[in-house]
């Protein structure tokens, strides 16, 4: 059928008006023409982001819309018009909420418990102040910028190749640490127990020593009476000093002499008086005294170190071990006393020739305690050592790194030593690691100038400073008790 | 004859820097067919289209039937304008309606005749300019003679008293322009129409005019019958009466 | 100098060209005031303006809806608002993009053609053959296009909302996954009487833009075919001007 142009003008403006109409009434919703619905009214103290034809819900159901918002006293007056079909309790309360951050503002109505119902014209109780999503968001968007921030400095170190790089690389360090840590334990197995039988056999053989150690003291006290004996009996110079009766009268009157001063000085007589009684001068006496008392407290303070290690020699397969007491009055300065349990502690020399034959030497050693005393020295990351070194005199150099954990020490001492195999100075080079405060390992090169005994040796031990040790102490007492 | 139908006095009239009327000055007395000969360009059409009030001259009257144009308002100048009829150039057929609906449109615009009433009326003046059966077909379908039959039928429609050529016969063939000259000849005798036609066809000016104006430069030139315009001694008049390009006349 | 001498002129003439516009438009509401109005007039150019112009409106609309949708889906998506879409869609088709999406198609088609007609008219001299016959020009070929134009845009548009609200629903539904309920609840929830009949209201004073402008651009054509052709131009490129000018100003008054 061919339509007339006016037929086809009429056909679209009909369609026109009917999809005009079916869009005006789908948009208007329910209450498009004659409003429905009863009117409510709420005090708010703020309803930002609320606006006209807002939703308003019970349980998240929506059982109205707002329908005008208007300032009263300060206050958002809101109009809510609720479907005529619901029925609200008196009580119920209504609070602005939003469907979530981004989401619409609407008003959630909490439905009373009260026996009567809501009618057209009443007025809802505020129940609470609106959540303050804003804030909320301000205080997000603040914790974002951290976070953000933290992430662009963490993309900044790794997101670069170089960045990933370097953790690979640590990962990797970490793995082989791991590795060549178990692989070690696991090799050093014996070692370390007979590291420890070593330790026992030197804290017995400490044992077996101590009394003569003991014994050569009372020697020493026995001679020291004799000694006494003779200056009492006049012998020896000292025996005439003290013995004189000349000298005794001498230091008599000198005694009265400084007696008769002593007596000045309180009058405040002389220059000494004179210095006690001026105030000044006490002053400034008092504070030498305090200086003096100050230094007293510093060497109260001393730091002590107490620490034991052992050595594994890996050619000779001897473990050298190692008590070791540090006093450090300053931060750069300590004394160091160490006794050694070395194997070559002495060292025999057989040799034997039986017939013609070439001479046999034999070397035999055994096990001697020895002592090092040494003065310390920081100066930075350097330390300097000097004094006693296993019996002889030496020298020692120490670079700490990374914060003391990673400890690089030269030593060199017995210069001339009775040792027949060590003809060269004893020189050491060591490398420590503290894992964490008490434990450290160690490894080295022991003796490189005289290349018979020279060894690679490697170690562990254990170092407590004395606020470890009163804890020590103090709950192994408590054990005890 | 003798009372003025129109009267043109003093006309001038500008297009920008153009000055293409400077002082024209003609009457057309009742009955007569003036025909105003010109170059092309010379501003015939100008003239043409001031007495039907197209334009409004700069300076001078246009007084039409004893009304000055210039100061009628628009309705009194539509009442003025049903007494005229106007023949153009090339129709100016409207386009979008047929035939007989051109021929009929002033008695629509004018009557409150029905459609077929209408119909009955274009069907009879399109028999007046001898042309039968094309009520029905559109203005595009006709050749240049019958669009020209055509817009005198509608010219004529409304049986006025004034009848304005626009150039009647140029674009068609001789004997079409013959015929087309026998049709205004007839439309006088039979309509009793005061005419005014512009032209540069002489031939048609011949047939068709009881009186020539020639136009030149903005002004009448000369005014007289056939016989006194072919036998003029003006020199302008004379030159484009012989079609000569040697003369007064500037070709360029 | 010289660029800067061009740049007064083109404004002088803008200007004066959009007066004369406006003054055309008074005039056309003057006569269009004056019983009879050619009814069969109006409803030929409404049937131009109007029918004639549904298909590539309606074309037009369902792909900007569908495209509205993908576009304004792949944004919300960044912050789970999907179902937002709805509302981007009906309020961007209704308030903005239904009405001038559909006057510049109309001003492109009909206005165009209106330039193209009244222009050979024009050149054709059957302009002043009307007026010859004491049929006024504005009443007879202005008035009936500026019904039309007035009528015809706002129900262009509203089938142009409802079919891009049509085609953005079906991408979203259909090939993005929405949940189809919360997207109508969208859009719906959202829009407003005053978008649609804003819109609307735009539509109204864009057909009386289309209208008048190429009825102006026709009736001044001169020089012919060529004229015609500029003027054909000349209409299209005014009326969209003034479309968008206007609707700026539209928007900032109406929403």
């Amino acid at each position: 059928m061919r339509l007339s142009a006016e037929a086809r003008v009429g056909l679209v403006v009909l369609l026109g008006v009917i999809v005009l109409t079916y869009m005006t009434f789908t948009v208007g919703g329910y209450h498009f023409g004659r409003e429905t619905g009863y009117r409510l009214f709420a005090l708010f103290d703020t309803v930002a982001g609320l606006d006209a034809k807002s939703g308003i819900k019970v349980a998240g159901v929506e059982v109205g819309k707002v329908e005008v918002i208007a300032l009263q006293d300060g206050q958002a007056k809101v109009t809510l018009r609720i479907k005529p079909e619901v029925k609200l309790r008196k009580g119920t309360e209504a609070a602005v909420r939003a469907t979530g951050l981004l989401g619409e503002k609407y008003i959630e109505l909490i439905p009373g418990k009260k026996e009567a119902y809501l009618k057209d014209g009443d007025s809802l109780t505020v129940s609470e102040k609106v959540a303050d999503l804003d804030r909320l968001i301000n205080q997000f968007s603040g914790i974002a910028a951290d976070i953000k921030m933290v992430s662009a400095s963490l993309r900044e170190a790794l997101g670069t190749d170089e960045g990933k790089q370097s953790l690979k690389d640590i990962v990797a360090n970490i793995r082989e640490l791991s590795r060549n840590l178990s692989v070690t334990v696991k090799d050093n197995r014996e070692n370390f127990t007979k590291a420890v039988a070593n330790i026992q056999e030197a804290s017995s053989s400490l044992k077996t020593d101590l009394p003569k150690l003991m014994e050569s003291l009372n020697r020493t006290s026995e001679k020291l009476e004799a000694i006494a004996t003779k200056v009492e009996r006049g012998e020896g110079t000292l025996g005439k000093l003290i013995q004189d009766e000349g000298i005794y009268k001498k230091l008599d009157s000198t005694l009265e002499g400084l007696s008769n001063i002593t007596k000045k000085v309180e009058k405040g007589e002389g220059t000494i008086g004179k210095l006690f009684s001026d105030e000044k001068a006490y002053d400034q006496i008092t504070t030498a005294l305090e200086g003096l008392s100050n230094a007293v407290t510093r060497i109260e303070r001393f730091k002590t170190v107490v620490g034991f290690r052992n050595e594994y020699q890996f050619d000779s397969h001897e473990n050298k071990g190692y008590f070791s007491v540090q006093l450090q009055p300053r931060e750069d300065k300590y004394y160091l006393l160490e006794l050694v349990d070395d194997p070559r502690g002495r060292v025999t020399q057989t040799t034997t020739q039986i017939d013609n034959n070439p001479p046999v030497v034999e070397y035999n050693t055994e096990h001697r305690l020895k002592l090092n005393a040494e003065f310390g020295r920081r100066f930075s990351d350097l330390g300097l050592r000097l004094g006693l070194m296993e019996n002889s005199f030496g020298a020692g150099a120490d670079l700490y790194l990374f914060n003391d954990a990673l400890k690089f020490s030269a030593d060199a001492w017995d210069f001339n030593s009775d040792d027949p195999l060590n003809n060269h100075p004893h020189l050491k080079a060591t490398a420590s690691y503290s894992f964490f405060k008490y434990l450290f390992v160690q490894g080295g090169y022991d003796n490189f100038l005289n290349r018979k005994i020279d060894t690679g040796f490697a170690g562990a031990g254990l170092r407590f400073e004395d606020d470890d040790l009163k804890y020590l102490l103090g709950s192994g007492m408590l054990k005890a008790k | 004859m003798g009372e003025p139908m129109i009267q043109l006095i003093d006309l001038y009239k500008s297009f920008g820097d153009n000055r293409v009327l400077q002082g024209v000055n003609l009457t057309i007395e009742r009955g007569e067919t003036m025909v105003i000969i010109g170059g092309s360009g010379s501003g015939k059409s100008v003239i043409l289209k001031h007495i039907i009030g197209l334009m409004k001259p700069d300076r001078g009257k246009v007084i039409v039937v004893g009304q000055d144009l210039s100061t009628l308002r628009e309705r009194a100048l539509d009442e003025l304008r049903k007494k005229f009829g106007m023949l153009f150039q090339y129709a100016a057929l409207f386009d979008s309606l047929m035939v007989w609906e051109n021929v009929g449109f002033s008695l629509r615009q004018q009557t409150h005749l029905n459609d077929r009433e209408i119909k009955q009326a274009a069907i009879e003046k399109l028999s007046m300019v001898g042309l039968r059966g094309v009520e029905d077909r559109m203005p595009a379908d006709l050749s240049g003679g019958m669009k020209k039959r055509v817009g005198l039928a509608r010219a004529i429609a409304m049986e006025p008293e004034i009848l304005l050529y626009d150039e009647p016969t140029t674009g068609l063939d001789p004997i079409m322009a013959d015929a087309i000259n026998e049709l205004i000849l007839e439309m006088k005798r039979r309509l009793q129409v005061t005419g005014a036609a512009i032209t540069h066809d002489m031939t048609s000016a011949y047939k068709i005019a009881d009186r020539i104006a020639m136009l030149y430069q903005g002004k009448i030139q000369a005014v007289g019958t056939p016989d006194e315009i072919k036998n003029s001694s003006n020199p302008i008049v004379h030159q484009f009466v012989t079609g000569s390009s040697i003369g007064p006349i500037k070709t360029v | 100098m010289k660029w800067l001498e061009l740049l007064g002129v083109r404004t002088t003439k803008f200007i004066e060209e959009v007066g004369q516009v406006f003054l055309l438009f008074l005039q056309t509401i003057k006569w269009s005031l004056r019983p009879p109005l050619g009814f069969r007039n109006i409803l030929k150019q409404m049937e131009e303006v109007g029918v004639r112009s549904i298909p590539v409106v309606l074309i037009t609309a369902v792909s900007t809806g569908m495209v509205l949708a993908l576009q304004s889906h792949t944004g919300f998506k960044r912050f789970n608002a999907e179902s937002l879409v709805g509302t981007v869609v009906a309020l961007s088709m209704t308030r903005e993009l239904g009405p001038v999406l559909t006057a510049l198609i109309v001003a492109g088609r009909a206005g165009a053609a209106m330039a193209a007609e009244l222009g050979t008219m024009r050149v054709t001299e059957q302009i002043d053959a009307l007026s010859t016959m004491a049929a006024n020009p504005i009443k007879y070929l202005i008035v009936p296009r500026l019904l039309a134009g007035m009528l015809m845009l706002p129900i262009l548009t509203i089938f142009s909302d409802a079919i891009g609200i049509a085609g953005g629903y079906f991408v979203a539904v259909q090939v993005l996954n929405v949940n189809p309920v919360v997207y109508l609840r969208r859009t719906t929830d959202f829009l407003e009487y005053d978008d649609i009949y804003g819109g609307l209201l735009k539509a109204f004073v864009f057909g009386i833009i289309i209208a008048t402008v190429s009825c102006y651009k026709g009736f001044n054509t001169e020089g012919g075919a060529e004229g015609v052709g500029k003027a054909t131009t000349g209409a299209v490129v005014l009326s969209s001007m003034l479309i968008l000018i206007s609707d700026y100003f539209l928007t900032a008054i109406l929403f």
